[in-house]
Parts: structure tokens; C-alpha cells; sequence
């Protein structure tokens, strides 16, 4: 690299759309005047990595996103935080009437598309001062202001999205962060920023932020733990797109960096992390951490831990894992003592789960494995579902598993725990046809008898059954579980009753010593057993008016 | 007990129902009946204790059908668990569902004139209010255009370079065919078969079976005049312009 | 006052009607038991806002203004059990004892109209409470026997009880692959023909659509009902965001369809949302303005699977919410680069309108979308639409060319004539969209 210091080294630009860094500036060997090295953020955007005729001119973090361009008046060097500001959300009134038409591109000018009281969307935004979310993703926001000037004028902002511009450290995010006292969300997401820190302007400007968006900063964990440790409330975290291969904090003195007590979700969507364990021990400094997603990683294997104690993940509930190359149920077995108390998980996308061949069924499978979740790829499971899921894996462990007890217990770590709570299966087959013969035993045979009409008077409970004119009785088989309005209903077309007549009949209860008691009609809260109705019951059925 | 939900699938239907154990098995037959169409006597019910897996038993056949009996036994003897999935198969070869997938029938026609009849229509709207091709100026507006086309038109020449502007940017090219393209429209405008430089077009001058231009593979498209600025336009050499980038 | 009036009907229609005000009371800061959450004053949208959806107690209570009707009480049980029990009165929860077994006739003449009467009371003591009603928003299923068979009876009877009234609907389409009972077709066709002279707009939602998004946009490998529907009530929570929250235009009910229906019959616009993605994802695309705006032109972030690049648009309006600013998105609509030309009918008036609500989408904390600063909703009316009608009148002439299944209809003392005037109908209608699509002139721009 060519050892000239120069004050443009570092600066972040704008070229027609595409942004950059400035990596060199001097000459190139073979061509005349000078020239902008630049490393892009966009790695498409790149000819090389900073090479031309076998000489390196500067380094390229991304391979291939390299290219030298003039010095020219396109390019832009940004502006001021509220420059960009003012620039976007002070809108002019335009006293339009009300109305206001622009031309719908893709429709050859032919189509005008109409817009009414933006003048009062105007009005309210451009009160600066009264902003709580602000957003300038993409306006080439390069520096803070005066002092003070930022936080004069819009004070009032929880949420500030600086997502794409030209902000070239951490030290100038601080220096705006700093006014805005109550900033609780800040997004960052493509912006290229230089780790040196000047700790007197970071220490006071992250202390409500809680939520934090770093994707597509190709910061690594060293630095992002860094910033944090500036950050006090910090609970959400999205560093996804980052490249991250590893979360290894390198050996210095100055490493020693502190907990952060009150992180509780972490995104690490679309980076290259592979080793498990690595994660769960760069995770320690987390112990409140509760959402951990890494979808889209390259994690190809859960190593095994023996003791949940030792876990860094241990009071972890939601994680997802879409999106990697998990290959072998042993990897879910492994994450059961990595985090015992995991809630919902996502797991689409791996080979392990991919449904090859139809019937195998590995949304079961992985409910069966891991006992703790309640929700899997966001669908939730029901008690019924983990019922059969389990069920279904005993069985395809009989037929699928091997013999050997012992080795059917570590292919199959909850193979005892299941038995113990269902039965072997082998021995299922004859329970579960108990079970069965047991239920005809428990059907109930009620005799019902139909009361014969007579104008003379309707029946009370004291009224004695031995008395009353009756018609031969029909036996109807039951449940004792079955409630009064399925019951009634039943009733009714045994007996052939219009369906009008449902709520009209009456149903006595014979009872001991000749007495009876009314069953009410409309009391659908208790079960036949709960009124007293046994097998061999006898029921009147008195029909109303 | 109480009602459970459980999945009902047949080869035309699929969806989560809620049934009650204490139903008699011909009650819901006669429930399957009204979601998939299979009249009870043609039902074979399977039983897929877990929805999305193979295992699977018959719980009721079409075999020996009786209704009497179907009345005395209790769904609860099934055990069917929640969400667990009932299959019918139709056992009936004659059965008005047969065909209802790839059968295709003549569908229904309401002809022009049916239509035509019909007071509370578009057609209507546009009749009565001279809308569309039934507004007086409609026809002029049509030949205005025609002849602007055509005017356009007479000044591209075979052989003329050209430029060819979009909202996916700027096209260069050779003109190949100035005329009527009978298999694009019938209404004798005029349309312009280009050859650009670079493989962005839609053809090679070929359309629907007639050869208007040769143009190499994916070279030649068919546009209107408007759309084609004649000039001179040389061909760019995609090489050339790497002085202010290296 | 403005109020709005929501009818669910149906178990499609409860269902989506939950996922609603779950997700309304949230955005207006109302708790599940119906009172403010701790530090509000008022409810968030104004009180001119809020309360066209929900109604104030003595107690400071906050009632919504909807009615839950189902012919069979498991759906409604629900509601009465659930977490949000104790927003709604009693009183708002109709539910028969017997079902209308997928049957349109039942839900229409026989079992629905036992218990019309009583709806009509309910929903005339709702009205009654109401200073400037301006009207009715529906939600229910065409293919299901309640949704459509007593939806249809419902809009039917309020437009003779309250005429002029607006009339919106979301109509839950039968999906093509997934039907949930064999006669979805005839259904759909019977209470379209019903609606069709009744409601002033209807935004149709094609379940398999939706299902593909959830595939697609949030990861989820087999979406439940759920998912489908907390999906669901985002897109309408952003079409009536302009009824609740400040913004650009207070739109009034009817302006939909002034805004949108250039004659009565063709009143099916196709909405479009964005940005729909998971909350396991990070932020990395920006969703800006351009972004989304470009992302509602996109076949993939439709209600109802069609292809409007074939079709012609007579009117459109774009919902923004949250945090836009008027300069992006009238940049955004100028600058639009759609995959082929936007059409428009150009014989009679049509519209493109924008609207800008302040209030950003919001999340409901079991949904796996994640909230976004902001959103788009695009409403238009194409005539791509009726390759939907086209899909289900075919299916029903398949069933209805061997008379399968009539018997049911019959049965119920529908008449046979029933059938024939429908289709009838919805063939017109075809016939509608096909006039509108032509006489258009030919684009400038054409390429083969």
C-alpha cells in the first residue's frame, strides 16, 4: 500500500448510487493523474481487490470489491445529520388546493395518480421538534452537527433509522446519539464503521437505547461487544449479514470486556457461523438472553454437552435455526441440554428435516426429541400433538431402532423416559385393547320410559313411579360422560320426537323408594354420572304441552 | 367428553372439522357426506392418528353397509385423537363425484345477445353512455392514430440505424422490416422489426410461424414506430470506456 | 361520529374478525379486558379516529363496535373463552345450536333465517347507539355454508333496513387446491350472485395466496389457520387504518368506493400489502418507500392469485402507514418500474389515488410478521380479478353439468332456477370484466 497520508483516506462516498470507501489515492503505473482507490460496499460493484498489474494499491475486506475512480465532482462526500434531516422532512407547503398529481412510471405518462391533503402531512412533519421516528435510510448522512443544535431541534425522537450513508466511525454515530436523550431504536444497517472509539463522546450516548440494528456492517463480535459495553438497556440486537465466521475475541490486554446483563433477543441472521459450541461460549457474557436466531448460518453439527448447568443457553426460549445444514437427529438431541428450557423453535430448511420421502414424518420426530417446545417452525403444538408425536416415535423406534437396549438408548436418549410414561410398545398393543373393553364396559344402559298422556295432571316430584301408566321401555346405550343436551338429543330421535319437541320434554329420574327427580333441560355443565344416572337407570319421559 | 378437532380429507376436499364422540357412526357419516360428497354407503373411512404420517386403519368400510348398525356403535370407540386426520375414499365407480377433477364439460354460455339483453350490465353502461366504441368520436380517434402511426412510420427506412428507449434503459439496432404484421394485429398499422447489437430481444424475426427479418438468436423484436428514433446511432464498444474506471 | 360496524359471519369469518381486533385494540392501546393500557389518557387515532370502531362506557370501558354470528356455537365459544373475552358484551356473540353443514341454502333460507330476527335486533341496538353510522364492514367466507349463505341473507336484509349505508366486504375466496367441502363452488357462485347488487365494495382474500406468503415471506413450512389470519387481519387493519388513525384523508366507508368502483358490479379490487417478513429475519432489505411501493406491483404480495400484468386497471388508491414522507412516495409512484406497462381503461374516469395514515403497522406479539415502520396497501381495480371468477365458475359448471349435489340445495326449498340465475350472473359478469378490459387503445409501448 502506498504510504501517503492523506486526508481523504477513510472517507465514506457517494458515486451515481453506489457507496464506497476511499482505500488509496496517488497514481497508478501506466496511466496519468490520480486516482480514488475505493473498496465498495457493494461487492458487485468491484472490478478487483485493489490489484492492477500484479501490485497491490490497497487491501478489500470482501474479495473483488475493489476499483480505482477519478476524482471527480459526482462524487458526493454526504452531509450533516440534520441537513439530511431538514432536508427530507422539512417539506415546503405547496398550497396545492389539496390536490397534487404526479405521473405513474410504467405507464408511459399516460396515468396520473391523484393525492389529497398532503399539505397536512407536510405541516406535521415538518414540526421537527415533535418527530418521535425518524428515518434517513440512504440520504448520505456523513457528520453530527453543533453541538447541542441536534438536540434543539428535534428532541423528542425514540427512533432513528440511519440505515446506507456515509458515516465513517462509531465516534460520529456517538457524537448524534449524545443530543438525542431519548433514543431508544437505532438502526444502522449498511453503513461501513471504524471501530476507534473515543470513549468520552461513546460513554453518554447510548444510555436508553434498547434496541440495536447492525446488519450488513461487517462488524465483528470483538467490536460490536465493544459498542455495547457503551449501551446499558441494549435487549435487541440484530448483527445479521455480517460475514461472521467466528465470534473469537482476540487475545489483548484490553479484551476485558464487561457482561451485558439486559440483552435478551440476538440476530445473527445470513452469517457464516458454523461452530455451535463456539456460539454458546461467546454467548456466556448473556446471561439474560432468552432469543437467539441464526437462520441461515452454516452450523452443520450441535456438539453433545453432558451437564444443562454448564450451558450458556440454559434459560434460552426461542430459538431458530432455518436455514443451516443440520443433518442428523443427534444434533436435536444435543440441543435438549443445551437449552432445557426452550419454548418455540425453527428448524425449516435443514437436511435433517427436509421431507425427501413423504411419511417421514420429522415435524413429529422433532417434537418427540426435544420434550420442552411448545411451538415448532411457528405453528404451536397442542398437548394431543405431543401425545401422538411421542407415541409415533416409540413405535418408529420398535421398528426403525436398534435392538440393543443400551444402544437404542443413545441413538434414542428419551427412549426410557417414553416408555416409562406410555408403556412399551410392545406392550401397548394389549393395554390399549384393555382399554377398549373397558370402555364397553363403561357404556351405560338406561331404560326410558315413556309416560302415557293423560289430561288428568302432570307429574311432580312426589308423584310415585309405581303409579303411573307407562309404556313398554327402550334401552339406550350411553356414555357416562355424555352431558344433557347431546343426551336429550339422543332422546329425541329414539324416540322420533319433531325436533321442536327437544327443549319441551321433561325427563324424570326414578329414584329409590319410588320418588322422582326432574333432569333439567338446559343445565349442559355436568355429565349423566354427575346426576346420579348408573347403568340400569331408569328415565321417564314426560312430553310437554 | 367434548368435541375434538380433527382433519377431514377426501381427493377433492381438505379441512379441519370439530366432531363430537358421542355421535353415532352413521351421524357422522352423514356429516362426512356433507363435506366431501361421499354418500355414506359408498364411504371407506381411514383413520391417520397422526395427520401428516402413513399409518393408517380402516374404521369403517363400505362393506356389509347397514344403517341400523352404524347407529349402535359410538365414534368414541375409535379413539380418534385431536387433530388426527379421517380419509374418505368414494368406493363408488358411478358416483357423481367421479370426474369432477379433469372432466372437462361445456361449461355454461350466455351468448352475445343474451347479454346484450341484460339491462344492469357494463355493455349497458357503455351504450348508454357513448363510452368506449360506442362514443361517436371513437372511430376518428382510432384513424387519428392509425395515421399518426403510419406518418411516424415513413420515415424508418431498412437499413437505418436506431435507438430504442425504455423504463430497462437504452437498446441500439438496425432496422430489418418497415409493414403490416398481419399476425399482430388486423387493424393495418405498422409495425418495426428491429436487430439490436446485443442479444435483447424478444425473437430472431420469426413470429408465429412467418420469417419477417433474419436476426440472430434473441436479437430482433417487433415494435411500434413510435417507439424506434432513427439517427445515427454506432454500434458501442462494450470495451471503450474504461478511461475514468479501472 | 363516524361509525363503522363490523359483521363477522361464519367460522372463516369469527376467526378473521379475532385477528382483527386483537390487532386494533393493540394499535389503539386497549387491553384485552377492554380498558386502556397503563400511561394512555385516551386511545391512540383521536377520538374521532377510535371511535368509529369502538364504543366508550360509562366505566371507561372500550366496547368494539363488531357482532360475532355463527350457526353453530363452537367458533363463538371461543371468543366467549378466550383471551379477549371480556371486550366483548355478550350481547355481540350470536350463535345457533346447529350448523349449516357447508350448505349455502341452509345458511340462507332455513337454519340462518331462524335466527335472523334476532341478529337484526342486535344489530339495530348497535346502530341505535351510533350517531352517524356511515356503515357495515363484513368479513366472511364465500365457500362456507354460513359465511356465504347467511352473509349474504345479513347483507341482504341491511341494505333493505338501512339503504344508503356503506356496505364493505372481505370475502375469504375458496382456495383452488385446498376446498373444505366439496360444494365451495356452488356456494361461492349463490352468494356472489346475492351480494352482488348489495355490497359496495368487496376485497377479496384467496387463502392460498396467503398461505403462499406465509411459505414464502415468513418461513413457515405449513401455516395453520392462525398464521394465515393474523396475516389476513394486517392487510385489513391497514385498509381501515385511514377510518381509525389521522392522516392525509380521512376516508369515510363510502369513499372506497366512490374512489374505486367506476359501476356498481365491478366492485372486487385486488389488494396488494407490503412488507410482509419474519421476525426470525433481520432487517436487511431497508423497506424504504421505493421498495415497497415497487414490492405491491409484484404478483407475490397479492390477495388473490391473478396476473395483473394481462389486465387493465380502472382505479387504484396506495395506502401508506407510518413513517413516509410525502416527497418518497410521490417520487416512489413517479418512478415505479413495474415488468410491463401499467394499462389503464381509458374510455371512462378512473383514479390513481395516495393516501399517507401516520400510525405505523403494528405486531401482535404471537404473530411471526414482524412490525415494520411502515407499509403500503394498494387497492385496485383490475380486471385481472375475474380470472378468479372464471376459476370458480368453472368448477361449478363441472359439478352442476351432472346436477351433483343440487339435491342438498333442494332440500333445504331452494329452487333449482336458483342455479341457472347465478351462474347467469357471475357469466355476466365475466362478460362485465371482458367490456371493461376492451376498446381501451392500443399501448404506445408494445414489444413481441
Amino acid at each position: 500500500m502506498a504510504a501517503v497520508i492523506n486526508p481523504e483516506l477513510g472517507r465514506r462516498i457517494n458515486y451515481a448510487g453506489n457507496i464506497g470507501t476511499i482505500k488509496y489515492t496517488g497514481p497508478v503505473d501506466g496511466t496519468k493523474g490520480l486516482w480514488f482507490g475505493v473498496e465498495w460496499d457493494d461487492p458487485s460493484r468491484g472490478k478487483h481487490s485493489g490489484m492492477k498489474d500484479g501490485k497491490q494499491y490497497f487491501p478489500c475486506i470482501v474479495p473483488n470489491s475493489g476499483s480505482f475512480i477519478r476524482a471527480t465532482a459526482n462524487i458526493s462526500y454526504g452531509v450533516s445529520f440534520l441537513a439530511a434531516l431538514s432536508e427530507k422532512y422539512n417539506e415546503i407547503p405547496r398550497n396545492s388546493a389539496g390536490r397534487e398529481i404526479v405521473t405513474l412510471g410504467s405507464s408511459n405518462g399516460a396515468i396520473e395518480v391523484e393525492a389529497v391533503g398532503l399539505d397536512k402531512i407536510r405541516a406535521k412533519l415538518s414540526r421537527l421538534d415533535t418527530l418521535r421516528e425518524v428515518s434517513l435510510d440512504n440520504k448520505d448522512v456523513a457528520s453530527a452537527d453543533n453541538p447541542g443544535s441536534i438536540g434543539k431541534t428535534c428532541p423528542g425522537v425514540r427512533g432513528l433509522d440511519l440505515t446506507k450513508n456515509l458515516l465513517p466511525s462509531w465516534e460520529v454515530v456517538a457524537m448524534i446519539a449524545t443530543e438525542l436523550d431519548q433514543l431508544e431504536r437505532l438502526a444502522l444497517n449498511q453503513n461501513r464503521l471504524i471501530a476507534a472509539m473515543n470513549t468520552a463522546v461513546m460513554s453518554n450516548a447510548f444510555r436508553k437505547l434498547r434496541e440495536v440494528q447492525l446488519n450488513d456492517t461487517l462488524i465483528s463480535w470483538y467490536e460490536f461487544r465493544t459498542v455495547a459495553a457503551f449501551m446499558p438497556m441494549l435487549g435487541y440486537v440484530e448483527i445479521g449479514y455480517n460475514r461472521l465466521k467466528t465470534l473469537e475475541i482476540p487475545h489483548t490486554p484490553s479484551a476485558d470486556l464487561p457482561q451485558h446483563p439486559s440483552i435478551h433477543t440476538i440476530n445473527f441472521d445470513s452469517n457464516e457461523l458454523f461452530s455451535w459450541t463456539e456460539i454458546c461460549d461467546s454467548l456466556r457474557p448473556l446471561p439474560a438472553l432468552e432469543r437467539l436466531l441464526l437462520s441461515s448460518n452454516k452450523i452443520e453439527r450441535i456438539e453433545p454437552i453432558s451437564n444443562s448447568d454448564t450451558s450458556s443457553l440454559r434459560n434460552l426460549k426461542h430459538l431458530a435455526l432455518s436455514c443451516n445444514a443440520l443433518a442428523n437427529w443427534a444434533d436435536l438431541d444435543g440441543l435438549v441440554h443445551w437449552c432445557p428450557n426452550l419454548e418455540s423453535l425453527k428448524l425449516t430448511g435443514n437436511p435433517v428435516v427436509e421431507d425427501t420421502q413423504p411419511g417421514k414424518n420429522t415435524r413429529q420426530l422433532t417434537i418427540a426429541r426435544i420434550p420442552s417446545i411448545r411451538t415448532l417452525d411457528a405453528a404451536a403444538i397442542s398437548s394431543r400433538e405431543r401425545t401422538d408425536s411421542e407415541l409415533y416415535y416409540l413405535s418408529y423406534i420398535t421398528k426403525h431402532g436398534p435392538l440393543d437396549e443400551s444402544a437404542r438408548c443413545i441413538e434414542h436418549p428419551r427412549w426410557k423416559e417414553l416408555c416409562q410414561k406410555y408403556g412399551r410398545p410392545d406392550e401397548q398393543a394389549t393395554s390399549s385393547q384393555k382399554k377398549r373393553d373397558t370402555l364397553g364396559n363403561r357404556l351405560l344402559d338406561i331404560k326410558i320410559f315413556r309416560s302415557v298422556r293423560s289430561s288428568s295432571s302432570a307429574i311432580h316430584s312426589s308423584t310415585n313411579h309405581s303409579e303411573l301408566p307407562l309404556t313398554e321401555p327402550m334401552t339406550l346405550r350411553v356414555l357416562p360422560t355424555m352431558t344433557m343436551r347431546p343426551f336429550r338429543l339422543k332422546v329425541t330421535k329414539s324416540y322420533k320426537l319433531p325436533r321442536s319437541a327437544q327443549n319441551s320434554f321433561k325427563l324424570w329420574l326414578k329414584m329409590p323408594h319410588g320418588a322422582l327427580a326432574e333432569l333439567p333441560a338446559d343445565d349442559d355443565s355436568h355429565d349423566l354420572a354427575w346426576w346420579g344416572i348408573e347403568s340400569d337407570s331408569e328415565l321417564i319421559l314426560e312430553e310437554g304441552e | 367428553m367434548s368435541d375434538i378437532s380433527v382433519y377431514i380429507t377426501s381427493d377433492l376436499t381438505s379441512s379441519e372439522r370439530r366432531i363430537s364422540p358421542q355421535w353415532d357412526l352413521h351421524y357422522l357419516k352423514t356429516k362426512l357426506e356433507l363435506i366431501t360428497g361421499i354418500v355414506p354407503k359408498d364411504q371407506i373411512i381411514q383413520h391417520y392418528p397422526i395427520a401428516s404420517s402413513d399409518e393408517k386403519r380402516i374404521i369403517s368400510s363400505n362393506e356389509k353397509y347397514s344403517k341400523e348398525q352404524d347407529e349402535q356403535i359410538r365414534v368414541a370407540q375409535f379413539e380418534i385423537g385431536p387433530y388426527s386426520r379421517l380419509h374418505v375414499i368414494d368406493t363408488n365407480p358411478d358416483s357423481q363425484l367421479q370426474g369432477l377433477e379433469e372432466e372437462q364439460v361445456e361449461g355454461f354460455k350466455l351468448s352475445e345477445e343474451e347479454y346484450a339483453k341484460k339491462s344492469n350490465t357494463v355493455l349497458r353502461w357503455k351504450k348508454d353512455n357513448q363510452l368506449g366504441r360506442f362514443d361517436p368520436q371513437y372511430e376518428a380517434e382510432k384513424q387519428k392514430k392509425l395515421q399518426e402511426n403510419l406518418k411516424i412510420s415513413e420515415n424508418i427506412k431498412v437499413g437505418d440505424r436506431c435507438r430504442v428507449i425504455n423504463i430497462q434503459g437504452q437498446r441500439l439496432g438496425t432496422v430489418k422490416y418497415v409493414g403490416e404484421i398481419k399476425q399482430l394485429d388486423s387493424d393495418g398499422n405498422i409495425w418495426v422489426g428491429v436487430e439490436f447489437d446485443e442479444p435483447l430481444g424478444r425473437n430472431d424475426g420469426l413470429i408465429d410461424g412467418t420469417k419477417y427479418f433474419d436476426a440472430r438468436h434473441n436479437h430482433g423484436s417487433f415494435l411500434k414506430p413510435k417507439q424506434v428514433e432513427v439517427g445515427d446511432f454506432p454500434e458501442e464498444d462494450p470495451f471503450a470506456s474504461d478511461d475514468d474506471e479501472l | 361520529m363516524r361509525e363503522v360496524i363490523s359483521v363477522n359471519v361464519g367460522q372463516a369469518g369469527c376467526q378473521i374478525g379475532n385477528a382483527c381486533w386483537e390487532l386494533y385494540s393493540q394499535e389503539h392501546g386497549i387491553r384485552p379486558d377492554g380498558y386502556l393500557q397503563d400511561g394512555l389518557e385516551r386511545p391512540k387515532g383521536g377520538d374521532e379516529g377510535f371511535s368509529t370502531f369502538f364504543s366508550e362506557t360509562g366505566s371507561g370501558k372500550y366496547v368494539p363496535r363488531a357482532l360475532y354470528v355463527d350457526l353453530e356455537p363452537n367458533v363463538i365459544d371461543e371468543v366467549r373463552t378466550g383471551a379477549y373475552r371480556h371486550l366483548f358484551h355478550p350481547e355481540q356473540l350470536i350463535a345457533g345450536k346447529e350448523d349449516a353443514a357447508n350448505n349455502y341454502a341452509r345458511g340462507h333460507y332455513t337454519v340462518g333465517r331462524e335466527i335472523l330476527d334476532d341478529i337484526l335486533d342486535r344489530v339495530r341496538r348497535m346502530t341505535d347507539q351510533c350517531d352517524g353510522l356511515q356503515g357495515f364492514l363484513f368479513t366472511h367466507s364465500l365457500g362456507g355454508g354460513t359465511g356465504s349463505g347467511l352473509g349474504s341473507l345479513l347483507l341482504e336484509q341491511l341494505s333493505i333496513d338501512y339503504g344508503k349505508k356503506s356496505k364493505l366486504e372481505f370475502a375469504v375466496y375458496p382456495a383452488p387446491q385446498v376446498s373444505t367441502s366439496v360444494v365451495e363452488p356452488y356456494n361461492t357462485v349463490l352468494t356472489t350472485h346475492t351480494t352482488l347488487e348489495h355490497a359496495d365494495c368487496t376485497f377479496m382474500v384467496d387463502n392460498e395466496a396467503i398461505y403462499d406468503m406465509c411459505r414464502r415471506n415468513l418461513d413457515i413450512s405449513r401455516p395453520s389457520f392462525g398464521a394465515l389470519n393474523s396475516l389476513i387481519a394486517q392487510v385489513v387493519s391497514s385498509v381501515t387504518a385511514s377510518l381509525r388513525f389521522d392522516g392525509s384523508l380521512n376516508v369515510d366507508l363510502n369513499e372506497f368506493q366512490t374512489n374505486l368502483v367506476p359501476y356498481p358490479r365491478i366492485h372486487f379490487p385486488l389488494v396488494s400489502y407490503a412488507p410482509v417478513f419474519s421476525k426470525a429475519r433481520s432487517t436487511h432489505e431497508s423497506n424504504n418507500v421505493s421498495e415497497i411501493t415497487a414490492s405491491c406491483f409484484e404478483p407475490g404480495n397479492q390477495l388473490v392469485k391473478c396476473d395483473p400484468r394481462i389486465g387493465k386497471y380502472m382505479a387504484t388508491c396506495l395506502l401508506y402507514r407510518g413513517d413516509v414522507v410525502t416527497r418518497d412516495v410521490q417520487n416512489s409512484v413517479a418512478q415505479i418500474k413495474a415488468k410491463k406497462t401499467v394499462q389503464l381503461v381509458d374510455w371512462c374516469p378512473t383514479g390513481f389515488k395516495i393516501g399517507i395514515c401516520f400510525q405505523p403497522p403494528t405486531s401482535i406479539p404471537g404473530s411471526e410478521l414482524a412490525s415494520a415502520k411502515r407499509a403500503v396497501c394498494m387497492l385496485s381495480n383490475t380486471t385481472a380479478i375475474a380470472e378468479a371468477w372464471k376459476r370458480i365458475d368453472k368448477k361449478f359448471d363441472l359439478m352442476y353439468s351432472k346436477r351433483a349435489f343440487v339435491h342438498w340445495y333442494v332440500g333445504e326449498g331452494m329452487e333449482e332456477g336458483e342455479f341457472t340465475e347465478a351462474r347467469e350472473d357471475l357469466a355476466a359478469l365475466e362478460r362485465d370484466y371482458e367490456e371493461v378490459g376492451t376498446d381501451s387503445f392500443p399501448e404506445e409501448e408494445e414489444e413481441y
